[in-house]
């Protein structure tokens, strides 16, 4: 059985999350207006692929910085470089520097869009329009409790609210 | 008979689902085309579509008969048009500036005035980029300008500072509208569940389903980290580039290690006096006072002072190494600044960027906001004449004496200049008055980080 319990603190909600889990059950994931340790922290959202995603965007900036410039004067080796060498590394930094920054942020959004998918699928039932706008909520997933023990213990464990949802 | 004292009732704390709720009810209004000023609002939208319209029809009329109707002729080719340009991309430096070094810093206060300051970014670098266009003979051609190897022989010199710039703005560009879009999205879902009809559909389209999910958020702060940190570099490289367009030339003036340094300064004090003067009368306009406080303002007042100084460092850094290193032509180009044709303009830029901005030291002229608007236009004019200055008045007064000469720019350019500000505004103006003019989700985060902080 899955529910959706809402809570209007984020104290509630820790607490909320350590009862629920020293009974058995077990927390899926959570909704709350903005960010906040505490919530990612009771809803197990603590990892994220974006920065490494960044970095290999980064890598392919630095490599996609080096072929254009290289290449392009090993293709073209009549370019009219006003004295300097052909192959200049000092302004070539450059280039390969802005290429860097622009692919690792592409690619950091890129993995955020796609990491955002995937977390929504998990929780989100645990959200509505009120946890967009005033409150947080948790979603829980219990083995075989009955109805009368659920509801027991979330009032126990201080929610506001609570609802239940098909798995 | 004795009567018992009257208490009065105490204040009681707001509840935190109370507070949360009214930060999306107030930012929510800004939206409503109920709110009071709507008025003036599409009255400064209309008119500055009708002067930038006008600057348009210029421009056409210059594409017709040639560049010969500016003041652009030896020894000056650089004039109003690239003056703009720089000018332009100096105000872009700020915005993204304020709210990604600040965010880094965590300071709280940056929330209220990020917004207004990242939508400035984006709509200065929209200005800035139709320059070199209009700098051009044959505007039509202008993807040639783009640096790309290509079939037309056209190959690029990588080792010119001209083709970096291209490389630098054009990625500051793609970056900024970034960071700015992905701290947009949960306030896009925030008006998504609390409006109905098309605009239930035009921000759940722009909202990219978020549902604020655990998770979500996790990625999300960590993506806006990795961003505030990777533009935050991006910034100091992209003035640096655009300080390099000058510094690698040999011209007197032009030719100095200190210009990387000095612009980004130049630029982060003319971002934050024009986010003053936007957001001064603009808290009124969109209905946001409560959120962008006087002690808002007096923190970007104080950020403004500090610039200043840094910027007034290098005027006289500029100075003292003309005359230390004994060239006789930087000298003449100096001394040219301070008593030639030219030093109506560069004193105008010393009172309006140096000296005038030494009041922000009184506390009361900081939380002065009719004072602080009127230095935030000063600084605005300093700025653009500073670089009026450098530009024009370097390439005016080059080696050769035969080869002196003087730039005065024609009404076509007035014009178009005008209708850049014209233009500025109109987007800017168009671009806040459409999405949450204060980041809902970060007032937000702060409101729950005090109550975590408060319980602990």
């Amino acid at each position: 059985m899955r529910v959706v319990a809402y809570f209007d603190s984020v104290h509630q909600l820790e607490r909320a999350g350590r009862a629920a889990e020293d009974a058995g059950w077990r927390v899926v994931g959570g909704c709350a207006p903005a960010f906040n340790e505490k919530v990612l922290e009771t809803a197990h959202a603590t990892e994220s692929p974006v920065a490494i995603v960044a970095l290999i965007g980064g890598v392919a900036g630095v490599l996609a910085g080096a072929l254009l410039t290289v290449g392009t004067a090993r293709q073209w080796p009549a370019l009219i470089v006003g004295g300097k060498p052909l192959i200049a590394v000092p302004p070539f930094l450059v280039i390969t520097f802005e290429l860097t920054i622009l692919l690792a942020s592409i690619a950091a959004v890129w993995s955020f869009f796609a990491a955002a998918k995937r977390a929504r699928a998990v929780a989100r039932d645990a959200c509505d329009e009120s946890t967009s706008d005033n409150r947080l909520s948790l979603l829980f997933e219990s083995g075989a409790a009955r109805t009368g023990q659920v509801d027991d213990l979330l009032e126990r464990i201080g929610a506001t609210a609570w609802r239940r949802v098909s798995a | 008979m004795a009567t018992e004292p009257a208490t009065l009732p105490e204040k009681l704390p707001i509840p935190l689902p109370d507070k949360l709720h009214m930060v999306t009810v107030d930012v929510l209004g800004t939206l409503d085309w109920s709110i009071p000023g709507w008025l003036a609002y599409w009255g400064i939208v209309g008119l500055c579509g009708f002067v930038w319209s006008l600057a348009a029809l210029v421009w056409l009329y210059q594409i017709y008969t040639g560049l010969h109707i500016t003041g652009l002729t030896h020894p000056v080719m650089w004039g109003f048009y690239i003056t703009a340009f720089v000018f332009w991309i100096g105000i872009a430096h700020s915005g993204t500036l304020i709210s990604a070094i600040l965010f880094l810093f965590r300071a709280e206060w940056r929330t209220s005035v990020a917004r207004a300051a990242e939508t400035m970014t984006i709509v200065a670098v929209m200005t800035a980029g139709i320059f070199p266009v209009l700098h051009l003979g044959r505007p039509w051609r202008f993807y040639w300008l783009i640096p790309y190897p290509n079939q037309r022989h056209l190959w690029i010199n990588f080792s010119s500072p001209l083709v970096w710039d291209a490389f630098a703005i054009g990625t500051y560009f793609v970056v900024s509208v970034l960071f700015w879009y992905v701290d947009l999205i949960p306030d896009f879902a925030t008006v998504r569940d609390h409006s109905r009809g098309w605009q239930r559909v035009v921000y759940g389209w722009l909202a990219v389903g978020w549902e604020g999910t655990a998770g979500e958020w996790k990625h999300l702060r960590t993506l806006y980290a990795l961003l505030a940190a990777l533009i935050t570099a991006l910034v100091v490289s992209v003035h640096s580039i655009v300080s390099w367009d000058f510094a690698v030339a040999i011209v007197p003036g032009w030719h100095s290690t200190i210009f990387a340094p000095y612009f980004v300064a130049g630029a982060i004090l003319s971002g934050l006096a024009m986010v003053l003067t936007l957001l001064i009368p603009g808290r009124y306009l969109l209905g946001i006072s409560d959120y962008v406080t006087v002690d808002h303002l007096e923190q970007l007042a104080k950020l403004v002072l500090t610039m200043s100084l840094i910027v007034t460092y290098s005027y006289a850094s500029e100075f003292f190494f003309a005359w230390y290193k004994g060239e006789a032509y930087d000298r003449a180009q100096y001394l040219f600044r301070i008593g030639g044709s030219y030093s109506p303009l560069f004193w105008l830029t010393i009172v309006c960027n140096s000296v005038a901005p030494l009041a922000l030291f009184r506390r009361s002229t900081r939380r002065d906001l009719t004072t602080l608007f009127v230095l935030s236009l000063a600084i605005n004019v300093g700025m653009w004449t500073e670089r009026l200055v450098i530009i024009t008045a370097s390439l005016a007064h080059e080696y050769n004496v035969y080869s002196w000469g003087t730039y005065r720019p024609t009404l076509f350019e007035w014009t178009i200049l005008i209708g850049s500000a014209a233009w500025f505004l109109f987007w800017f103006l168009l671009l806040i008055g459409h999405i949450p003019s204060v980041p809902i989700a970060e007032t937000k985060q702060h409101m729950l980080s005090a109550e975590t902080e408060s319980e602990a």
